[in-house]
């Protein structure tokens, strides 16, 4: 009887957290499993009167504009190659500002300073494009005050674009995801810390030898879901900020701006369908491969 | 522990009241003040009352609106008026009003008939030949000669060709004057003291470089001439491709894909590859050399007459439909000066793919039909969905000819006043021609509907006027070639790039990307189409 009792307890204990659930899990069915049969438009010819479903399948047909192109190999490498060093350098920044804000801790400043370095991600691309074109622009402030004179047309010099948009991409989101290890290193035991000063550890060596290795998992999975889309890119970075100039595709095309030149005009809905299917599929792949070398390597911090 | 409770469950009502809010049905495509797009059959406003033998059809209109989009309750005042006129005339229609912002016009009618909202009659801003390919719009052929003939004999048969596929109609045309004329804007006083322009004055290319450079030598430190921004994946441009496209230049008519026709010919060709674009772009990169035109001229996005009001820039090409011929001397609040409008040259004459149709949702076709043969054939229709209801939105001024009215706004009131106003959307609904004149703020008015339906007359038209380019079996190629285009055109277009060095990169790249498969496609099907 009492153990029937302390049973029924501990299930009403979960009622309000599963009620507290229940708006996000809704809203995850409904905004990402159930268009899922969407994936089928990208095989088809929609035809609007018949329908999504009664409409003809085409096979790969709607893939073919984006691997037929003679400039396939240059956007995949442009959206690859800017993912890992966002990924990398974007993991790298995230720590370094998250061991500092940890650092400031008790101080008051930690609060003030918290929600500035969270504040550029707030800022709508759009206008982040304008503020670099304040910097950039014939007129701006880098081509008056600092290189007077002859200045440089940056839109149409694709070479200094990958350090540019790099740049922007790391002001933008660096501060935004540290939060997320800001957290986790707050849950690290102080004691850890006090037992390596007396043992004579220095900041680098606490930071190496302590911080880093308990947050792990944590780094560690953030990078396996960022391997997720490493064939999607920022729209807004890539499109936006080199305000849409044609001279720098070299250095900012990528498969989503690709996309996005290529069906403008065409209105396609089936084509730019088989283009997102094409970086979702191969998203996945990748994700899958890399949990399971993880798992070889270090069963602890894989995803699943 | 009792505030613990009572705040935990605050907080989940809170949550679940999130998740009832955002379950309402409603589009995302209008994010503009007074957005229309709630669907609830009730706005039905004559349907209690019948008359005659049968029930009357209501048939829905969605409408583009530029700059104004009135809100729903100035709608539905305006459709009250409108169903009653009807219902005195004994129409066998009603009307039931949309009007829906112009600027995100094709994506909200795309996601209404997605959706399976109720979409009757709209309007194809563009990309005709897709609607059609992909089954968006039904065919119109049976009713052209019942509903429809009254508007067929104001009209003509002729311009029908724009909507015909296959031997069906899809779409009835905006009777307008299609033309554009393209005019050079400054300020009048640098016009008349500087350039010593008067009334009446006319200017070719030619002529206007060296008038830029006078304006260049007296006003180093302001743009000549400003670029015009394109949008929506078009590129910042000067006019000079639609000028020079135009019967007093080179005479070309573009199917798009840089696929086209130069001169008074058949035969397609690549246009990027002819004497006309090279002459193009090589007065646009002249202008640039010469440090006429804006810095950054391919990215910038202000608009001329932002720039002409703030001071920074004298002058800027633009198109306008219709005809000018004189020199206008207008003063007007979009440059905050009074500006002199000095005509360059017209443009070829196209048809102008603003083609009114009746959605694959629709369920009753022939009053959908008899619904569009008012907007070309009754003036009180027309102008009340222009100008509102009388009383409230507008003022009959007594000026006119009895039923052509002449109007204005109510004492005091400017447009951004009246509870409806769409008198922007003028030129592409219905029948232009029988449009209400509106009194301008200075008490004259000027009836140029005569004048313009004589000038579209005259008009040269393009060798293939009335053909419309089907590119269902070049779509990658299209694609292909689309990217190309957005990566030099702009560059090309406003003078940036050098077109010795980037034409034959561009003509290669166009190749490369499938470009002779196009005109092979659009020459077999102009030949089969003669």
């Amino acid at each position: 009887m009492e153990s029937v009792k302390r049973a029924k307890k501990r299930r009403v204990n979960y009622l309000p957290l599963i009620l507290m659930m229940l708006p996000g899990i809704a809203y995850m069915i409904v905004n990402n499993y159930l268009p899922m049969f969407g994936i089928t438009i990208a095989f088809k010819n929609l035809d609007y009167s018949k329908g999504i479903f009664g409409s003809e399948w085409v096979g790969l047909k709607n893939f073919e504009f984006l691997f037929r192109s003679k400039d396939f190999f240059m956007i995949i490498r442009n959206t690859i190659l800017y993912n890992i060093v966002f990924i990398l350098g974007g993991t790298f920044a995230s720590l370094a500002i998250a061991v500092m804000m940890t650092e400031l801790g008790k101080h008051k400043i930690a609060k003030v300073l918290q929600p500035i370095i969270c504040f550029p991600n707030m800022i709508s691309i759009v206008i982040v494009a304008y503020l670099v074109y304040g910097f950039l622009g014939g007129d701006g402030w880098i081509n008056n005050t600092l290189l007077k004179g002859d200045g440089i047309s940056w839109y149409s010099k694709p070479e200094y674009w990958p350090f540019i948009l790099t740049l922007v991409h790391f002001w933008k989101g660096a501060g935004y995801g540290s939060i997320i290890y800001i957290a986790t290193m707050s849950g690290i035991d102080v004691g850890l810390y006090e037992a390596a000063k007396l043992d004579g550890a220095t900041k680098m060596q606490q930071i190496r030898l302590i911080t880093i290795p308990i947050i792990r998992p944590m780094i560690m999975l953030m990078l396996l879901l960022s391997i997720g889309r490493i064939f999607s890119s920022d729209f807004g970075l890539f499109l936006q900020v080199p305000m849409d100039s044609g001279a720098l595709y070299n250095t900012t095309q990528t498969i989503d701006t690709y996309v996005y030149r290529a069906l403008m005009k065409l209105n396609d809905v089936s084509m730019s369908s088989a283009a997102s299917v094409f970086q979702s599929i191969m998203g996945f792949i990748l994700v899958m491969l890399s949990n399971l070398l993880v798992r070889k390597v270090d069963p602890q911090s894989s995803l699943f | 522990m009792k505030k613990c409770k009572i705040l935990s469950v605050l907080l989940v009502l809170c949550l679940s009241l999130g998740l009832i809010a955002c379950g309402s049905k409603e589009s995302a495509g209008n994010d503009n003040a007074g957005s229309t797009t709630v669907e609830n059959g009730s706005k039905d406003s004559a349907g209690s009352e019948t008359t005659a033998s049968k029930d009357p059809v209501t048939v829905k209109v969605s409408y583009p609106c530029l700059v104004i989009v009135p809100s729903e309750d100035a709608v539905v005042g305006v459709e009250e008026v409108i169903n009653k006129y009807l219902e005195e005339k004994g129409s066998g229609v009603r009307l039931d009003l949309e009007a829906v912002d112009a600027n995100n016009y094709n994506t909200t009618i795309d996601m209404k008939q997605i959706g399976g909202d109720q979409v009757d009659l709209y309007m194809s801003l563009g990309g005709f030949a897709d609607q059609v390919n992909s089954n968006k719009v039904l065919p119109i052929t049976d009713y052209i000669h019942t509903a429809l003939q009254p508007t067929i004999d104001i009209t003509g048969e002729e311009i029908l060709g724009a909507t015909t596929f296959n031997g069906q109609i899809y779409g009835m045309p905006v009777y307008r004057t299609d033309v554009c004329t393209y005019y050079w804007i400054l300020p009048t006083t640098i016009a008349e003291n500087d350039l010593g322009f008067e009334v009446g004055k006319t200017v070719t290319i030619d002529e206007l470089t060296g008038y830029l450079d006078v304006l260049h030598q007296k006003y180093p430190d302001q743009i000549a001439m400003a670029v015009r921004p394109g949008m929506n994946g078009m590129p910042n441009n000067f006019c000079l491709s639609a000028i020079m496209g135009g019967p007093d230049y080179y005479l070309v008519t573009d199917l798009g894909s840089g696929v086209g026709i130069e001169g008074n010919n058949t035969t397609v060709v690549n246009l990027y590859d002819t004497d006309y674009f090279k002459d193009v772009c090589q007065t646009a990169y002249d202008w640039n050399q010469k440090g006429y035109v804006n810095k950054d001229v391919s990215v910038v996005a202000e608009e001329g007459y932002d720039l002409m009001k703030a001071g920074r820039a004298l002058s800027y090409i633009i198109g306008y439909g219709g005809c000018n011929p004189q020199v206008t001397d207008e003063s007007d609040s979009t440059h905050g000066m009074s500006v002199m409008y000095v005509p360059i040259a017209p443009a070829i004459n196209m048809p102008s793919g603003l083609n009114w149709c009746v959605s694959y949702g629709c369920k009753n076709v022939e009053a959908a039909c008899e619904a569009l043969n008012l907007f070309y054939t009754d003036p009180f229709v027309m102008n009340s969905i222009l100008y509102g209801v009388e009383g409230r939105d507008y003022e009959d001024t007594g000026l006119g000819n009895g039923e052509d009215k002449i109007v204005k706004l109510p004492e005091g009131k400017t447009m951004f006043d009246v509870p409806y106003y769409a008198f922007f959307t003028c030129g592409i609904m219905g029948n232009e021609y029988i449009d209400w004149v509106a009194l301008q703020p200075d008490g004259t008015y000027e009836d140029r509907r005569e004048a313009n339906k004589e000038f579209q007359k005259n008009a040269v038209s393009s060798p293939i006027y009335g053909f419309t380019f089907d590119t269902a079996n070049v779509k990658n190629e299209v694609a292909g070639i689309s990217t190309v285009e957005s990566q030099y055109l702009s560059g090309l277009l406003s003078g940036e790039l050098d077109p010795n060095e980037y034409i034959p990169k561009l003509v290669q790249a166009v190749k490369d990307a499938g470009q002779d498969a196009v005109i092979a496609e659009a020459q077999r099907q102009i030949d089969a189409w003669r």
